[in-house]
């Protein structure tokens, strides 16, 4: 039986805070889909129910969640998904001139190549940005954040790590540019040595990003890593840390 | 560029261009919020902090949620906040703590006073609203306060709250209906004020 306006308005509250099971939901979202002034009232409680939150006690996140969360945030950021469907249709539009303007080949292959180029790249990031993903959404993954030093106090970064994986993420910003023939290098280190994680460069912004895979990251190792940090090291990376620590986490 | 001056649903707009300052901004302006409504739900920091997380990276990878037409972007914001708290609440079952949820009107007045002590680090965050609402839950009967917090932060039904509190549910059905009228009253009245109407 479809519910009246009265007994929309007796359960309308309770509605608007989560109250009612779920019969007693359909029931009173069928009459509200036919009556406008009890949808008005439902969004007057909307309102007051929302406004429940603000009472909950203000309690500080801290510092660590507020890098937790920016570092996610810049691991999930990537490319723009729909590149590659925008390669597709300038090399269309490039093929179509081509027909018409046989002067124009040489130049047009070379666009069309140059794009495929830069498909060939946005592929390669969009792969990138999955395999982060993939890493950030591992149920085992464990986070830490890393503070700047030495040279670059103002520093920052996380580093995400799947340990059943053995992949992770580092996310860093703030870091200085590197002089030529230079690159940032990260570590893992373990009780008995320390392992490269990769090599990485930063961009304008100082920011830099780092995908260690398996064999980066130590597979024999079946202790846990103690702590991880970033170094300057020639490009492509030393066999041991040579240069100056610029990024360092806490002790596991 | 100060993003500290930019309106919440500039910073959105900026957000849907993936815009990392943007969303630095949003979060140094509502994380602890998030936080403490998450912590106020699950009563356990380790959860809280993962739903945090997962709030605003749903926020950082789906902007196009917050519909600007439906409302303030705070009071959306913390809507997924609760919800998703609730949702973990339920999935996680017992393994969480359920400090946080009262039995009796006296556990809720300790809870209730308990609110009044806002880490000072963070207290200024949205006050003047985050009082008027305090206000408004003051002037409740502790019943009907008990009542409505156990269904927000607690998550449950009018049918689990009479089973928890051994009351009839219609009575329960009512303090809710009565609660949530005056709340809303002194709520409205008191935006009428401010605004002068």
């Amino acid at each position: 039986m479809q519910m009246d306006c009265q007994a929309a308005r007796d359960d309308i509250d309770a509605y608007a805070i989560g109250a009612l099971d779920a019969e007693e939901a359909l029931a009173l979202e069928a009459h509200l889909r036919a009556c406008d002034d009890c949808s008005a009232l439902l969004d007057r409680a909307l309102d007051a129910a929302a406004s429940l939150a603000l009472s909950a006690p203000l309690v500080a996140g801290g510092g660590a969640l507020r890098a937790r969360v920016l570092a996610s945030a810049a691991v999930l950021s990537g490319g723009p998904p729909s590149a590659p469907r925008w390669w597709g249709a300038a090399a269309a539009a490039l093929i179509m001139l081509s027909a018409g303007a046989m002067a124009w080949s040489g130049y047009l292959q070379k666009r069309v190549n140059d794009l495929e180029r830069a498909n060939d790249r946005v592929q390669a990031s969009a792969a990138a940005q999955d395999e982060l993903v993939d890493i950030a959404l591992q149920p085992d993954v464990a986070r830490v954040t890393m503070n700047g030093a030495g040279p670059a106090p103002s520093a920052s970064g996380g580093y995400l790590w799947s340990p059943a994986r053995e992949v992770g993420a580092l996310v860093a910003s703030g870091l200085p540019p590197l002089a030529e023939g230079q690159s940032y290098q990260m570590w893992i280190v373990y009780k008995d040595r320390w392992v490269s994680g990769g090599t990485f460069t930063v961009d304008a912004s100082g920011h830099g990003r780092l995908v260690v895979k398996p064999d980066d990251a130590g597979k024999a190792d079946s202790a846990p890593p103690l702590w991880f940090c970033v170094t300057v090291e020639p490009a492509g990376g030393s066999a041991k840390h040579t240069g100056a620590m610029v990024l360092r986490s806490p002790n596991i | 560029m100060d993003y500290t001056g930019l309106r919440d649903e500039e910073l959105m707009e900026r957000l849907s261009r993936r815009d990392l300052e943007a969303f630095q901004a949003l979060y140094d302006r509502y994380g602890d919020l998030v936080y403490s409504v998450s912590l106020r739900v699950v009563g356990d920091t380790h959860v809280a902090q993962d739903v945090t997380q997962d709030v605003f990276l749903r926020v950082w990878r789906r902007p196009e949620l917050f519909d600007l037409t439906r409302g303030k972007f705070v009071t959306w914001l913390l809507s997924v906040a609760r919800n998703r708290s609730i949702d973990e609440r339920r999935s996680q079952g017992r393994r969480l703590r359920h400090e946080a949820l009262p039995s009796t009107a006296e556990e809720e007045d300790a809870i209730a006073s308990r609110d009044e002590r806002d880490d000072p680090a963070v207290a200024t965050v949205l006050s003047d609203e985050r009082r008027a609402v305090r206000r408004a839950m003051d002037v409740l009967p502790p019943e009907q306060r008990l009542a409505i917090q156990l269904a927000y932060f607690g998550g449950l039904t009018q049918q689990e709250i009479a089973n928890k509190l051994g009351q009839p549910l219609g009575t329960v059905k009512t303090r809710i209906r009565l609660g949530m009228q005056k709340m809303r009253a002194a709520l409205e009245e008191r935006h009428a004020e401010g605004t002068g109407n």
